[in-house]
């Protein structure tokens, strides 16, 4: 019989739940009972963690956020970030499945990305981070981004 | 429809309650080409790493150099 990741590495699972009560205490852990939809995106499926919570970023603006951990975790795939409320229709620096592109790790390692070091508290400020690059984006029609390929 | 994950969202009133309202283009320096660290709030706002030692609030510190995935 399979064992789920949390019961395997409950250690990291303690780390994880810890690290988010610090710093993003808003945010609460989950287990699916069910597969989940959110705007036609299956976004959390039977069995899985999740970790649901509010982002203020400065405009004011509160937007729900939905991690999900993967199947297998840490080693065997990364944490994926929705927006749950409001619908963001545009797709600049998302996925087809709708989840959040928060980062690079190509180029070295140079961008802040995925890695052993990481939590879902990364991923919550990944998330923050984009949240007010997507508000720039509404207000300018451009994405701020650093463009390794155009730099001096 | 029922969103399966209201129910869990039961601390919406401390979130509510901090901090005015800003320009987010005020922060625009901070993801891109500023000088200044940018650190990540606990509701989640960009500030100053400067701003931020002068509250006593968890931060999280975000690497200017970081770069967006896919398009």
């Amino acid at each position: 019989m399979p064992v789920n990741w949390w019961e395997k590495e409950q250690r990291r699972l303690s780390t994880e739940i810890n690290l988010m009560r610090q710093k993003f205490p808003q945010f609460e852990l989950g287990h699916a009972e069910h597969d989940h939809m959110i705007n036609n995106w299956s976004v959390v499926r039977k069995g899985q963690k999740y970790w649901l919570g509010r982002l203020k970023p400065v405009s004011g603006n509160i937007y729900t956020v939905l991690l999900t951990y993967p199947n297998y975790y840490p080693s065997g795939g990364e944490i994926k970030a929705y927006i749950v409320s409001p619908h963001i229709s545009h797709c600049n620096h998302r996925y087809g499945d709708g989840h959040l592109c928060l980062y690079s790790n190509d180029h070295g390692g140079k961008g802040q990305g995925a890695g052993p070091g990481m939590t879902a508290v990364s991923y919550v400020g990944w998330t923050a981070a984009w949240l007010h690059a997507h508000e720039i984006y509404e207000r300018k029609g451009v994405w701020p981004e650093n463009n390794f390929f155009k730099r001096p | 429809m029922i969103n399966p994950f209201s129910r869990k969202e039961n601390k919406i009133s401390s979130l509510d309650e901090k901090k005015a309202n800003q320009d987010p283009l005020a922060v625009e320096d901070l993801l891109v080409n500023g000088t200044q660290k940018a650190t990540i709030t606990s509701d989640g706002r960009l500030v100053t790493k400067k701003n931020a030692l002068k509250d006593k609030e968890e931060h999280i510190d975000l690497m200017k150099q970081r770069e967006w995935g896919c398009r």
